[in-house]
């Protein structure tokens, strides 16, 4: 894994948290909307990500 | 209502990004239109001229300093401001000494603070407006 692909990884992971804090902040202002569905997608977005990173960094040292 | 029906185009490649800034944009009262690229982009700006762009900087294709010198051509009384992540803060702040970006804002950032950024620079623009005509 070259700097591109994990500055690429990290980008993508960056803009998951900006929606999740947004949609938190979001359903705080409102109180009533359920943003529940938008947030759970960007955290099995993360998850898959965040793994792919591990098993990457872990084959490096194979 | 804050926006008073101005209108703001989100240009992100990143799907949640602009679900988020739609459902927080047209809360606080602006017409917003989304694009997923930059091309999608100036398609809709030739459509209708925004008053204000929110420019993500790292997109596939054009990328946003590709697509804000295109905007710069088709639209230059628009304002953009340009959506990045920390790391990219030295390029970024080359980018505002070459007086390429006035604006930007840090991913993840406080959607309070957005809100009140874009209130003055709309406002800037009314009051300028005002003056010239």
């Amino acid at each position: 894994m070259n700097k591109a692909q994990i500055v690429s990884i990290c980008d993508n992971l960056i803009d998951q948290l900006t929606v999740l804090k947004g949609f938190v902040e979001l359903g705080k202002m409102n109180n009533k909307i359920d943003y529940s569905l938008v947030i759970l997608d960007e955290i099995k977005s993360m998850e898959i990500m965040v793994t792919e990173l591990v098993n990457q960094l872990l084959s490096l040292d194979e | 209502m804050l926006g008073s029906n101005k209108y703001i185009l989100v240009v992100d490649d990143n799907y949640g990004i602009r679900r988020l800034m739609y459902q927080f944009l047209t809360q606080e009262g602006y017409n917003v239109k989304e694009a997923s690229d930059g091309l999608m982009a100036l398609r809709l700006v030739i459509e209708k001229k925004p008053d204000l762009v929110l420019l993500d900087l790292r997109m596939p294709g054009l990328s946003g300093l590709q697509t804000l010198d295109k905007l710069r051509d088709l639209v230059p009384e628009t304002i953009v401001v340009i959506m990045s992540a920390y790391y990219d803060a030295l390029d970024l702040q080359m980018a505002v000494k070459e007086g390429k970006i006035k604006h930007f804002i840090i991913k993840p950032f406080d959607l309070t603070e957005v809100g009140v950024l874009l209130n003055d620079l709309m406002n800037n623009v009314t009051f300028n407006q005002s003056i010239i005509s």
